[in-house]
């Protein structure tokens, strides 16, 4: 228990002096915060069943935790192989060293003395150590190894680091409360997109007959629109699968429109309806349908069209108009 | 921690190896006084060498307008080794002299020399109750010299009936780690300067060479940053 405490103090401390008094720390945790909570807001993650909707909201600052931690984890790695390199050949605080007692003062010049061991991180370290006790009044009271971690905590020589740490949990609250889905990446798309966004396919799947035989087949393209032209012509509920431009892997989403002679089931056991909305991941969508007479010369007569989050349209085409 | 006494390890050497215990604590009328068993066996050249560590930590650390302190030697072992029957010689200034340094600069820290003041944490804070000295006094240096039998000094450190072991001993930088006084069967040759080999060859005792008091207080007090990086 009291290995797990120092552990989590120290990785405070290293936190801490990460973010007060490097250049990188600060750097790796803004740059995290808002590349992620860009990716969240205008890419969005793949709507996996485990996915809820507050994981959008709250994923950006998971991963500048996992950021932070992994920073502030190398960085005592890389100081504790230092201070193993530096273990002197006897033990004059044998049994004891973690419960060492001294005067501030003195671990002030232990402080110090460490400081001058090694140049770099180990050095600034240890110096951005030393300088949280010199704000401390009482240089002589006797203070043991263990404490002296936390003790500038509490004390006014610790508030420049845990305001410099406190702007992030400020910046977070402010994305917290930005819109998502601003639809930001769909405009840099469209700048810099070649070509148009489009539905370049649409597949049918289904059963036909009794048992049944399964469908599987691509709908022809044609000028008017995408036509059904081998077995599929003879399914009366089957599926469209329809294949839009992925980039950017935004999450938009198919609008499905019946315009008179079928229907599209909005879910397990509900009613059928004539519109619908479905998910558009990477660029694919699937949808079923029901055509009540199961004519090859009856037309479905069905509209499809790509949307943004905004419901702006960005492709559309007819299946048998 | 309490400021007294100060407390470090000698080796003493007459007729056999015994270890002791040096207290320094704050008592007498004396700058530097012993306690009364032991200053009733102590030789002249002995109280000497007392004088010459008293007015070297004067000279170099400073000394408190009422500073009085009383040393003791305690047996550390007294069923094996019992207190010497005298003291003599000069081999104890090492101990002395940084002990003083020490009691100085905790008794009275602003009466501490220009040149050293900044080195008060170190020397009132520097760890002493594992350091075992054994050095001499060089008058035309002012520095530490080499002791005689140092070996049986040493070897007295590794008794079986000690309760425990010093953590290093500083010596001269010159010390001779195979001077040795007393008879033993087949000692081991000291081939490495900084680390010494007892007889009954259970461990070793690593060496600190030191020309002086404020130099082995120094390095200690680096070997004990040292050992501190590893647990803050």
């Amino acid at each position: 228990m009291k290995a797990a405490v120092h552990l989590v103090v120290e990785f405070v401390n290293t936190a801490l002096f990460l973010l007060s008094a490097t250049v990188y720390g600060p750097s790796a945790v803004l740059a995290t915060s808002l590349v992620s909570w860009w990716f969240v807001s205008d890419y969005y993650f793949a709507r996996w069943s485990w996915w809820t909707w507050w994981m959008d909201r709250f994923a950006f600052m998971a991963s500048t935790l996992v950021v932070l931690l992994a920073f502030a984890a190398g960085t005592r790695w890389r100081l504790h192989r230092i201070a193993r390199g530096l273990a002197p050949q006897y033990e004059d605080y044998r049994g004891s060293p973690a419960s060492a007692e001294l005067p501030l003062r003195a671990w002030y010049e232990h402080l110090g003395s460490i400081a001058t061991f090694r140049h770099g991180l180990w050095a600034r370290y240890w110096t951005w150590r030393q300088s949280r006790l010199a704000g401390l009044s009482d240089s002589g009271a006797f203070v043991d190894a263990g404490s002296l971690a936390t003790l500038w905590w509490p004390r006014w020589a610790g508030i420049g680091a845990w305001s410099i740490a406190a702007l992030f949990p400020v910046l977070w609250i402010v994305l917290l409360l930005t819109p998502l889905h601003t639809n930001a990446m769909e405009h840099v798309a469209a700048w810099a997109s070649i070509k148009d966004p489009e539905i370049s396919a649409v597949r049918c799947t289904g059963r036909v007959g009794n048992p049944g035989d399964a469908v599987d087949e691509p709908l022809q393209r044609e000028s008017r629109g995408f036509y059904r032209n081998g077995v599929c012509l003879y399914v009366a509920v089957g599926a469209f699968q329809t294949t839009a431009s992925d980039f950017p892997r935004v999450y938009r989403h198919v609008v499905v429109q019946c315009l008179n002679r079928c229907t599209v089931a909005a879910g397990p056991g509900a009613k059928p309806v004539y519109q619908l909305s479905v998910a558009c991941v990477g660029g694919k969508a699937s949808f079923e349908w029901t055509h009540p007479e199961p004519d090859p010369r009856s037309g479905l007569g069905m509209a499809v069209m790509v949307a943004r989050q905004d419901n702006a349209p960005l492709a559309s085409v007819l299946i048998e108009p | 921690m309490p400021d007294f006494p100060v407390r470090l390890w000698c080796g003493y050497f007459l007729g056999a190896g015994t270890p002791l215990y040096l207290d320094i604590d704050l008592a007498g009328n004396n700058p530097v006084s012993l306690d009364p068993a032991i200053a009733a066996i102590a030789a002249p050249g002995f109280i000497a060498t007392l004088d010459a560590a008293y007015l070297s930590t004067a000279c170099t650390i400073g000394w408190p307008i009422r500073g009085f302190f009383r040393l003791n030697f305690v047996p550390i072992a007294p069923g094996a080794a019992p207190l010497p029957p005298a003291f003599r010689g000069g081999s104890v200034f090492g101990a002395v002299a940084i002990g003083l340094a020490q009691a100085v600069t905790r008794a009275e820290p602003s009466c501490l020399r220009y040149a050293v003041r900044p080195l008060r944490s170190v020397l009132e804070s520097v760890r002493l109750d594992h350091v075992a000295v054994s050095a001499d006094y060089a008058p035309n240096v002012e520095s530490f010299a080499p002791v005689g039998c140092i070996a049986d000094k040493l070897d007295s450190f590794f008794l079986p009936s000690l309760p425990e072991r010093p953590a290093v001993c500083v010596v001269a930088m010159q010390q001779d780690l195979n001077a040795r006084c007393g008879q033993a069967v087949n000692p081991p040759p000291q081939m490495d300067p900084f680390r010494f080999t007892p007889t009954n060859q259970r461990g070793f005792l690593p060496v600190l060479r030191a020309y002086d008091a404020v130099d082995a207080l120094l390095k200690l007090w680096e070997a004990q940053s040292k050992t501190l990086a590893n647990v803050l």
